[in-house]
């Protein structure tokens, strides 16, 4: 099995407990592999962003600032996009994703014209690199422990729980993004 | 001999400078405060943000208006499937196409209740946090003031808040772990501030004819003066803010309801009577992005502690319930 061929396995989830394990092991330890699972997901989100409701001329713009969360984040956790989905789902739209990526790339350059760093390289080092543990965190946006009934309950737990909270006078709706946004393919 | 203060007035006068300029730093960031919490609810505003959490980003659209038909908000997933929050005045309906369900609810905090960064609360604040004002940046191509918020124990997660520096509304984010890592991030990506919002643009973009729809049975929750709960296990800071019973969506038994807050993060306490019939399976410590929940049976109740506080406070907040007989 190729490395790319593990990391598409892994980004399916279409794997055991042990073999997940084992691949995370290898990309924690390669370099190479940990950027090419970098890409892996800034494609992914390009095709996503292109679906979105306002369209792909802001696309730019936005994996530019996804990216500006990256590089003004001082701490140790990555805010690659990893939505994940299977990646044979991903085949029809590559090319698209591809001609848009440069776009983003482009994008990113013309925000650092400064930068001496051609757009890969910017891509490379901007996007920081994933660990371990950060791999194994992929996809737990939901609540943990999921059984029949659980997640509605405490949804709506939440709902109401954010209705009491003080940050939610400041961050008004914001605080709903977990609700709204969480991952569901998972 | 020079007299003590002729020796050492500038050592004196320093300290003292010092500490006024502290106190004033610290005002400051209260009146910064105070002013995110008015922007957030009296200021029309809409754009886009993205929220970073875990290892995961999500880009959203959010609209906040304010008119003589009260407060309206919108807030949409734009990745994945299409979920959104719609609050109409009281009235919150959260449209999950993916779960081919609509909940429906109404807002339950009344005037007395509702959480808002009051001057009387920020000194009790002061007892868990550190308010340090930090400087200005430039988010969503608009001058914003960082605002850090450090907590004092590990019982709770720190902010850095940055306001916009023109209107006070918040334009990014950052939630911290005790020990200084990010936990989850927003950002407005653009924003358009104080400028009339379509009420086209506050409707839900399906109607949810063909999902499921759940609703409150009852509008209204009744508050509760005399708790009949004990908790001895709430980490310092933590105050009873809060206690109602209610009937809850897809709930037959009325729900008792505590909130508890060190005036910045609040944990939730529901308390619902076991139904025989049916048979529960939530048990011990849960968790999405920031958020813990930790659930537990005493006698004939579950016991469900929730909030965007470390694991080990709502923990120990269960631990620590027991009734008052």
């Amino acid at each position: 099995m190729s490395d790319k061929e593990k990391l598409s396995i892994l980004m399916d989830d279409e794997t055991n407990a042990a073999e997940r394990e084992r691949i995370i092991d290898a990309i924690s330890r390669d370099q190479a592999l940990r950027e090419i699972w970098s890409r892996y997901h800034l494609i992914g989100t390009v095709i996503r962003q292109e679906s979105a409701a306002h369209g792909a001329e802001v696309l730019p713009r936005r994996i530019a600032a996804g990216i500006e969360v990256e590089t003004s984040s001082t701490s140790t956790v990555v805010s690659m996009p990893i939505r994940q989905r299977p990646m044979a789902k991903m085949v029809g739209s590559l090319a698209i994703a591809a001609s848009v990526a440069v776009v983003a790339l482009i994008g990113v350059q013309f925000r650092a014209p400064d930068s001496k760093q051609s757009a890969a390289q910017m891509v490379a080092t901007t996007v920081p690199v994933a660990t371990k543990d950060y791999i194994r965190a992929a996809g737990e946006t939901r609540w943990k422990q999921r059984q029949p009934g659980t997640e509605h309950k405490l949804n709506m737990y939440l709902v109401e729980h954010n209705e009491f909270s003080p940050t939610t006078s400041i961050k008004g709706m914001m605080n709903y993004g977990l609700i709204a946004g969480y991952d569901n393919r998972k | 001999m020079k007299p003590f203060f002729t020796r050492y007035r500038s050592l004196l006068f320093a300290g003292l400078l010092s500490i006024t300029a502290g106190a004033y730093a610290d005002d400051v960031a209260h009146d910064w405060l105070i002013k995110m919490s008015h922007a957030a609810r009296k200021l029309n505003y809409q754009g886009t943000f993205v929220y970073q959490h875990g290892n995961q980003i999500e880009v959203m659209r959010i609209l906040h208006s304010v008119s003589d038909e009260g407060v309206r908000e919108r807030l949409l997933s734009l990745n994945g499937a299409r979920r959104e929050i719609i609050r109409d005045n009281d009235l919150v309906r959260c449209y999950l196409p993916d779960e081919n369900a609509v909940m429906v609810g109404h807002r339950k905090a009344n005037q007395k209740s509702f959480p808002s960064i009051l001057p009387s609360r920020l000194k009790a604040l002061d007892d868990n946090y550190t308010m340090i004002l930090g400087g200005v940046d430039r988010i969503s191509d608009r001058q914003a003031q960082l605002i850090a918020i450090k907590p004092k124990d590990d019982y709770r997660y720190g902010y850095r808040l940055w306001a916009d520096r023109e209107t006070g509304l918040l334009v990014k984010t950052d939630l911290v772990a005790p020990d200084g890592k990010l936990i989850e991030q927003f950002m407005f990506t653009d924003v358009q501030i104080g400028q009339k919002i379509d009420p086209q643009d506050l409707r839900p973009s399906n109607a949810g004819k063909d999902m499921v729809w759940h609703r409150d049975s009852t509008s209204g929750a009744i508050d509760m003066h005399q708790s009949r709960w004990n908790l001895q296990g709430a980490p310092k800071g933590f105050r009873q803010t809060a206690y109602m019973r209610r009937r809850m969506s897809m709930q037959q038994q009325p729900v008792e309801h505590l909130v508890l807050s060190d005036g910045l993060a609040a944990v939730s306490i529901f308390i619902e009577e076991i139904d025989k019939k049916r048979n529960s399976s939530m048990s011990g410590l849960n968790s999405m992005g920031a958020v813990h929940a930790y659930t537990s049976v005493l006698d004939n109740y579950q016991i469900i502690v929730v909030g965007e506080v470390p694991a080990k406070t709502v923990s120990a907040i269960n631990s620590g319930i027991s009734l008052n007989r």
